[in-house]
């Protein structure tokens, strides 16, 4: 590699991590509680889905139109907004708001058992997970913040692949897993820096990506609906939104919605005016019917009015590898082990770049051209050959 | 690459340059071993899962054994 490729990609490694480090490192701070919200919310009380038994309400019990009944009774005047089964547990979310559209802000989250009909209470809000998984996804600043977060994880894989073609040179007179520990204290630092980055690297890449992709949820989102969402129901388009007094059987539209995608279980009901659905329709997602696709979700679009359907098929590319991100970049699919590999892997990350900025720190001025010559020629010590 | 200077340590034998295959020889081999492991533990419970959690063990494991032999 000529030296001066070599400078050009030091100068891209450097400045996409100065840039982007201390976001990164407050995503790794809060991202390690995220990891094991579910033993958390076990641990204070907060997770019905482990406590409750009965058949999952996924697949049955008290009819939906109840479900919907008992909730709204709870919140007078609101409308439903989305309904969400568990696939383990009786365990039903029913979220409400003031109308069809509702801001987020303004809806209520409430948890009921399906296999009684029985109301549970409303979720907690405002708790500490609350707060760093706010903090995690758009530093409470919405759809901004979430973009520029994802402009930082961008910005932390050009640091990942640059780092990766620096490597290249400077490992060429070292074997692999040295650290050298008996020079500089900049020479031990830096070595670490390498060894741990590069064996973390595919976690890194992986859960930097998908960390991307989740960061644009929201224009995905928008673009199904306002798209293939739109095309689907074009025999809506130009009618008025369906009145919330008008919205028919739950339980029939469920029926229909079952007969379209036969075999596959229910994750949750989108109610018409929101950002998953139409004004005219209960949008009813299924999971697939494999554990490879059970994160992808296949949306049934029923008439809220006749419970007819009116078309039901998977979502663009782009949306379903937005769903596939969300399990990749959470960990939270292969049990406490995979839970603990996650935390350690994080642990890494958090030691990549608290290094990398205590080599920029602790750089002295004017000597860029004797680290590129360190990484030109190989690390090792005398003279080149 | 021509000669550069490298500061003014003593004149040393130096290992030879490994080629860049060489190089990458081991971080291919863990990046692969990363990246299956986070797609087989989302293809199923039970054996899938424990095949994933050895995989990813892999990257970790052996940066612990580089720290214990580090010197």
């Amino acid at each position: 590699m000529k030296r001066s490729t070599i400078k050009a990609w030091f100068v891209v490694h450097k400045w996409s991590s100065l840039v982007s480090t201390l976001f990164l490192l407050m995503l790794c701070v809060t991202g390690l509680p995220l990891i094991f919200h579910d033993e958390i919310d076990t641990l204070i009380g907060e997770d019905h889905d482990s406590v409750l038994e009965g058949t999952p309400s996924a697949e049955g019990g008290q009819p939906l139109d109840r479900m919907v009944a008992n909730a709204l009774a709870e919140q007078p005047g609101e409308v439903p907004l989305f309904m969400a089964f568990s696939q383990d547990s009786p365990l039903l979310t029913v979220t409400t708001g003031p109308t069809p559209d509702a801001d987020s802000a303004d809806m209520t989250l409430l948890f009921l058992d399906r296999s009684t009909g029985q109301l549970i209470g409303p979720a907690p809000t405002g708790g500490l997970m609350d707060f760093i998984l706010q903090l995690h996804t758009d530093m409470f600043l919405g759809l901004p913040g979430m973009l520029f977060l994802g402009l930082m994880g961008a910005l932390f894989v050009a640091a990942l692949v640059s780092g990766v073609v620096l490597y290249a040179p400077f490992m060429r007179r070292l074997p692999f897993g040295t650290l050298r520990t008996t020079r500089s204290p900049r020479v031990k630092t830096l070595d670490q820096h390498n060894l741990i980055g590069i064996v973390a690297l595919g976690w890194m890449l992986v859960v930097g990506l998908t960390g991307v992709i989740n960061a644009l949820a929201d224009p995905l989102t928008e673009s199904w609906q306002n798209g293939e969402l739109a095309e689907m129901t074009a025999q809506y388009a130009g009618e008025r939104p369906v009145d919330p007094d008008n919205y028919g059987s739950l339980d029939a539209a469920m029926a229909s919605a079952q007969s379209a995608l036969p075999g596959r279980s229910p994750q949750f009901i989108a109610f018409p005016g929101g950002d998953w659905s139409t004004g005219h329709h209960y949008a009813v997602f299924f999971q697939g019917d494999r554990p490879l696709t059970r994160h992808l979700l296949t949306p049934a679009l029923i008439d809220a009015r006749s419970a007819q359907l009116t078309d039901a098929g998977a979502m663009p590319a782009l949306n379903q590898a937005l769903m596939m991100s969300k399990p990749l970049h959470f960990g939270d699919y292969g049990g406490l082990p995979l839970k603990l590999i996650w935390a350690a892997l994080t642990l890494a990350t958090i030691w990549v770049l608290w290094s990398g900025l205590l080599l920029w720190l602790r750089r002295s001025p004017a000597k860029i051209e004797r680290r590129i010559d360190e990484i030109a020629t190989g690390a090792a010590r005398g003279m080149p050959v | 690459m021509s000669t550069v200077r490298v500061g003014t340590a003593q004149p040393r034998q130096r290992r030879p340059r490994a080629s860049v295959w060489r190089v990458f020889a081991m971080p291919a081999l863990l990046l692969v071993a990363s990246i299956a492991g986070l797609v087989l533990g989302l293809t199923g419970d039970g054996l899938p899962d424990a095949l994933s959690w050895a995989l990813l063990s892999i990257p970790i494991i052996l940066a612990a054994i580089a720290f214990a032999r580090r010197g």
